[in-house]
């Protein structure tokens, strides 16, 4: 570890129960700031699980409960998320999350990508503009899109569904990015792109990434978290 | 063997769907058999000429026009009551209830939808008195005491198809907003609502036919064979189902009951306005809510 790293997130004694069942167990991780951690592991063994924890979206599942600590620097402090009096909105905004399956909204592309800050309650229209569109440029969807950002985003193809949804994702210019296996339902070509897109992303964000793929986790990670049954375990990365 | 069996269901399913279809068409057939032949201007507006009746200069008093016109408010008014408390009932129950308080509205609601439109009835003529006895000489059966009774009978349907609706939405649409910093409140206004919208507007449409419809509720709250247009909402009013039941009941000649035949045509015709007036407010709304 680089001793000039600022730790960005810290975990500690993290266990996840959904109803009876134990989904993560005594979890202890840290993440410094503009690194790309990765999480692999079979699947059901608690990768996706863990990003709920981190932005506190389990609250949103029915008979999901957490124990343990989890703790943010957002705005340059601190934040305990697991702290009843926390502003989840403010959490959800600087944590930025794209999900394993495509999500957009049932909107059009415009509505999806302006949406978050729509809900920030952000007027100003010139700037929404061209913040949408430098999301969409960051994720090489611009071009494809920019004629008919009225459209549904539903009828786009799966790829560009996801690309729009991690440039939803970027257009609060997130101080962290949870990403669930976002490059499976992209193409080779997009999936070199996105990850290029991370390696830059890096340098302003936080990127904690699931993934299933060894040889992403060699190009693009800078530390990997191997989860077996709830269990996290730190593992050496292997670079060719 | 089973795919006999499986030929065996899909033959059932078409018979039985056919025979539904085929019963629509003989029922409307019918009726225009039987009541075809009254339809025209006269049957609504009698002796009176259509641009006076429509400026309410002169009063009909021999055709269908203050039936249509009470029928028209009775549904626009019970809606009013109903659609904004059944959709608020149903966002609780979907949203915001949870453990036995939620079992328990749920039961609630089930026995609300099991009562007898005429017990309703008969509760919004203990209401009427009620009102006229402590607050008011004004209060009577009347449009607006039927409107509260009607509002109450199709209040079940429209909290059910919201609840219904919404929890149906898939889970990962519901967490997207949440996960972008959208409140509890701005995911349901703002996703959660306007996504569900077409499957709300089924129970609502259900919930107009039967406002439409109902004659136990309305002949005991304000409905009278021979009231005109109402001048507000404390005045008892025409309305089409309760001339059906009155001249099917009450005939003298065969044919005032072809213009009981002639009735139920128009009956159908305004509640398949209101439908499709409904469908196009959906189509509208959405558009304006998700799309602009």
């Amino acid at each position: 570890m680089n001793h000039e790293q600022v730790r960005k997130i810290r975990v500690r004694n993290l266990s996840f129960f959904y109803r009876s069942r134990e989904i993560l167990s005594d979890v202890n991780i840290d993440v410094m700031e503009r690194e790309i951690v990765a999480i692999a592991g079979p699947s059901g063994s608690g990768k996706s699980t863990f990003l709920l924890a981190l932005n506190r979206l389990w609250q949103e599942i029915e008979g999901a409960r957490v124990y343990g600590t989890v703790e943010i620097k957002i705005h340059g402090e601190m934040v305990d998320v697991m702290a009843s009096d926390l502003d989840l909105k403010m959490l959800r905004r600087r944590i930025a999350m794209v999900f394993q399956h495509p999500n957009p909204l049932p909107m059009s592309i415009f509505k999806n990508m302006s949406f978050p800050l729509s809900i920030a309650h952000v007027k100003d229209k010139k700037f929404i503009r061209e913040r949408v569109e430098r999301a969409l440029r960051q994720v090489n969807l611009w071009e494809e899109v920019k004629d008919r950002m009225d459209h549904d985003a539903r009828l786009l193809s799966g790829g560009q569904q996801q690309r729009l949804c991690l440039a939803r994702a970027l257009v609060m210019q997130p101080e962290v990015l949870l990403l669930d296996e976002p490059t499976s339902s992209l193409d080779p070509k997009s999936v070199l792109a996105v990850e290029k897109l991370l390696l830059e992303l890096k340098q302003e964000c936080t990127i904690i990434l699931v993934t299933h793929y060894q040889d992403q986790i060699q190009r693009i990670a800078d530390r990997l978290y191997r989860v077996t049954d709830g269990r996290f375990n730190r593992a050496e990365l292997v670079h060719s | 063997m089973n795919s006999l069996f499986e030929k065996g269901i899909a033959v059932f399913s078409w018979t039985a769907m056919m025979t539904m279809v085929l019963g629509v068409f003989i029922l409307l057939g019918f009726l225009f058999f039987k009541g075809g032949k009254t339809l025209g201007l006269h049957l609504i507006f009698g002796s009176v000429s259509p641009v006076d009746a429509l400026l309410l200069r002169e009063q009909v008093l021999d055709g269908l026009f203050p039936a249509i016109v009470g029928t028209f408010l009775l549904v626009f008014c019970s809606m009013t009551f109903a659609i904004p408390i059944g959709v608020a009932a149903g966002i609780y129950m979907a949203e915001y209830a949870r453990g036995w308080s939620r079992r328990a509205m749920s039961l609630f609601f089930d026995i609300l939808a099991g009562i007898p439109s005429i017990v309703i009835g008969l509760a919004g003529l203990s209401l009427a008195i009620i009102l006229h006895h402590h607050f008011s000489e004004r209060f009577a059966p009347s449009l607006l005491i039927s409107a509260i009774a009607l509002a109450i009978l199709v209040l079940p349907y429209i909290i059910r198809t919201t609840q219904i609706a919404l929890e149906s939405i898939d889970p990962v649409l519901r967490r997207t907003a949440p996960s972008l910093g959208a409140s509890r409140l701005q995911n349901i206004l703002r996703v959660l609502l306007p996504v569900s919208l077409p499957d709300i507007l089924g129970g609502i449409f259900l919930a107009i036919g039967r406002c439409a419809e109902d004659t136990a509720v309305i002949m005991l709250t304000g409905a009278v064979v021979m009231a005109g247009i109402p001048r507000d909402m404390f005045s008892q009013y025409e309305a089409l189902p309760f001339f059906i039941y009155y001249i099917s009941s009450q005939y003298s000649s065969p044919e005032e009951l072809q213009t009981g035949f002639g009735a139920a045509i128009i009956l159908l015709f305004l509640c398949s306005f209101l439908l499709f007036a409904a469908l196009w407010i959906q189509k509208r709304l959405v558009a304006l809510l998700l799309y602009r």
